[in-house]
């Protein structure tokens, strides 16, 4: 099954192969350090389709949120350097574009929601100020247009009395709904993508099944989710993405990774989430033993290797690429794929 | 508790009261929100008393020659030089017999203007740079800062001198050179504040929802810088008074017999026994840059949306002055 991009909006045939509104591909980003060059994504390549929810996962350092902010080119250079890849958004190569036309690109097709909303809003300005600024610039509206389109973005996230919500200061809204008007200041110059970096890690779990719902509502809207949260991914996402040390080392349909996954981290993964149904008293929370490879010294074959189970000998030489194993899943990892073959 | 030693003023009683109910964590917590509530109410104090004192020099700034005693350069009465204050002359009077009292009085037309054009112009001149400089980066950023530690690695005083010696001796040539000398200062300190708050999250955000370069930079990056300068300004407007002492006093400075504090303290040094000399346009520097120094860290308060009551008025020019002068100390939290 080929990837097939569409840049026309209309004359899809098939429901199956409809668009694809972003493709990134072969990113590779580095960052310059006093103790050298780290590499922290390497040939990170996905694809997601109009409405589609892409979930990537992985654990603190592996370059989840570095992928984001690098197709946005919002990663500040120095320290950090954008090697090679491309970000197409809509037919649209963000890497090539000059500042301006960034500018432009940028809350119309695609924008971010951060963790931290509190720290992500500019305290001295008011909220529904914030919501609008991307927009009003970009499509010239007038201060009480502006006002407006912000009241019924907020209406829209669900934030009761929106009118006066988009008159105060983001210290004076609680946490679930600063982060709701963050969703709402994303998506006020109507994207088509949507990159969500952990959105929901810092509200307690009925703010979150809250934002959850908001997310999940928006139909049309493509979204990448950036998540350690396995449980938020699991609700969401329709596709996963792991990430290792800055690797795609497994990418599929969500059930097909929760219900088999292929990679020996992908399984050690699913496994460390502490489960309610199994908690008879014997079971001890497990952990994945050894730590993530240096990113300044990346080891030359799988950067899995050292904590992995099932590793061979080639594995510390050669390091796996991604490959189909199965209907629907492709992994990097050369155990994985000689058991596919051997099936 | 010991406290009760000392006359306890209400404030004191307010908060003893509140200490000894503090068995459970929550009316500990608004013991400490009094406190917090108080100290933030004798600030404001401060910033009323700095703000009538500036009101006050102006107001005598502007009216001293139609209502002080004696003419400040033109009354000398030889007979009566360096006399101590008396009914008369209650500052006394100087080595020439002129009034210290109209001369002091006189004086605030000349040394305040100095002080605050000349802070404005380091001040916003300063900043602006600093505040490319630390946006815009690259050769830019390193070809302001090697101008700026070409002029910082002068003394100030001394540069400034050579400056007005060059272009003559009257009060705006000091202005000029004073803010040609103190304008990297701001450079620097702007330059900092910019390279730190534009890594801040809310900046990234703002970029992320497409708000140009610009924008970017005046509505979300320069007024958080502001703050700082505005407490070196309050500081520098003493150090100002006190520069343009020491021009007067070597002679390039504002020419005698002009009033102007600096360069009486300095004329007075060589008549140490004569302390009325000294004290009264002594007092008048320090009055003045203490209530600058007041009203500057009041300001700071007042601007600050966190600590102010934010509303639907938000940063409207019209509710700004209502806040510098009026005061707005109610900040209420509006949860879910």
């Amino acid at each position: 099954m080929s990837t097939v991009t569409v840049t026309s909006r209309i004359g899809l045939s098939s429901p199956e192969e409809s668009k694809a509104v972003l493709k990134v591909s072969d990113l590779v980003v580095e960052y310059h350090t006093a103790r050298g060059i780290a590499q922290a994504v390497n040939g990170v390549t996905f694809t997601v389709h109009a409405g589609e929810k892409l979930a990537i996962v992985g654990e603190s350092g592996c370059g989840k949120t570095a992928t984001l902010l690098a197709a946005l080119r919002l990663l500040p250079s120095p320290p950090s350097k954008t090697v090679r890849g491309s970000v197409e958004v809509d037919g649209t190569d963000l890497m090539t574009l000059g500042p301006k036309a960034l500018n432009e690109i940028r809350g119309r097709d695609i924008s971010i929601v951060f963790q931290d909303a509190l720290s992500a809003f500019n305290p001295v300005l008011t909220v529904g100020r914030q919501i609008s600024e991307g927009v009003r610039q970009q499509r010239k509206l007038s201060k009480a247009a502006a006002h407006e389109l912000a009241v019924d973005m907020l209406a829209r996230v669900g934030v009761p009395d929106p009118d006066q919500r988009a008159k105060q200061y983001p210290h004076q809204l609680s946490g679930g709904m600063r982060q709701r008007a963050m969703i709402a200041m994303a998506l006020a110059g109507e994207p088509k993508v949507l990159f969500a970096d952990e959105p929901t890690t810092a509200l307690d779990v009925t703010v979150q099944a809250q934002i959850l719902d908001l997310v999940r509502s928006f139909k049309d809207l493509a979204i990448v989710w950036v998540s350690h949260d396995l449980g938020v991914v699991a609700g969401l996402a329709d596709r996963v993405i792991v990430m290792y040390s800055g690797f795609v080392v497994e990418e599929g349909p969500v059930e097909d990774i929760f219900h088999s996954p292929k990679h020996p981290y992908t399984a050690a993964l699913l496994r460390s989430i502490p489960r309610t149904d199994e908690m008879s008293g014997t079971h001890e929370l497990v952990s994945i033993p050894g730590s993530p490879p240096d990113l300044v010294a990346l080891p030359a074959g799988c950067p899995f290797y050292d904590r992995c189970a099932v590793r061979v000998d080639r594995c510390a030489t050669d390091r796996p690429t991604l490959e189909r194993v199965g209907d629907t899943q492709t992994v990097a990892c050369w155990v994985a794929q000689a058991k596919d073959i051997a099936s | 508790m010991g406290v009760t030693m000392q006359s306890p003023d209400p404030k004191t009683i307010r908060l003893m009261t509140v200490d000894q109910n503090s068995s459970t964590p929550a009316s500990r917590a608004r013991g400490l929100l009094v406190a917090a509530r108080t100290s933030a109410r004798s600030l404001d104090f401060g910033y009323y008393i700095g703000l009538l004192i500036i009101v006050a020099w102006a107001v005598i700034a502007t009216t001293a020659y139609l209502w002080v005693p004696f003419h400040p350069t033109e009354y000398q009465d030889v007979a009566n030089r360096l006399a101590a204050p008396s009914a008369t002359n209650i500052f006394g009077t100087d080595e020439l017999g002129r009034d210290v009292f109209s001369r002091v009085m006189a004086g605030a037309q000349l040394s305040l203007p100095i002080a605050l054009l000349t802070v404005a112009i380091a001040g916003v001149v300063g900043s602006v740079i600093g505040a490319i400089s630390g946006f815009v980066g690259g050769m830019v950023d390193e070809l302001i800062m090697r101008v700026c530690d070409v002029i910082l690695s002068f003394p100030a005083i001394v540069l400034a001198l050579a400056i007005v010696a060059a272009l003559g001796p009257n009060w705006f040539n000091v202005v000029a050179s004073i803010s040609l000398v103190m304008w990297p200062e701001y450079c620097r300190l702007m330059r900092s504040q910019v390279l730190s708050i534009r890594t801040n999250l809310h900046v990234t955000a703002a970029i992320s929802v497409g708000c140009s370069p610009t924008r970017v930079f005046s509505k979300h990056v320069l007024p958080y810088g502001l703050p700082a300068i505005m407490v070196k300004a309050t500081v520098d407007l003493g150090m100002v008074i006190l520069i343009t002492a020491g021009l007067s006093f070597i002679g390039v400075g504002v020419t005698p017999p002009t009033p102007e504090w600096g360069a009486m303290v300095s004329a007075a040094q060589t008549r140490i026994d004569s302390w009325w000399l000294v004290v009264f346009p002594g007092l008048a520097i320090l009055s003045t840059v203490l209530a600058f120094n007041f009203v500057g860290d009041g300001l700071r308060d007042k601007l600050d949306p966190q600590l102010r009551g934010g509303n639907a008025k938000g940063a409207s020019a019209k509710s700004m002055l209502q806040r510098i002068f009026l005061g707005q100390r109610k900040t209420k939290e509006t949860p879910a």
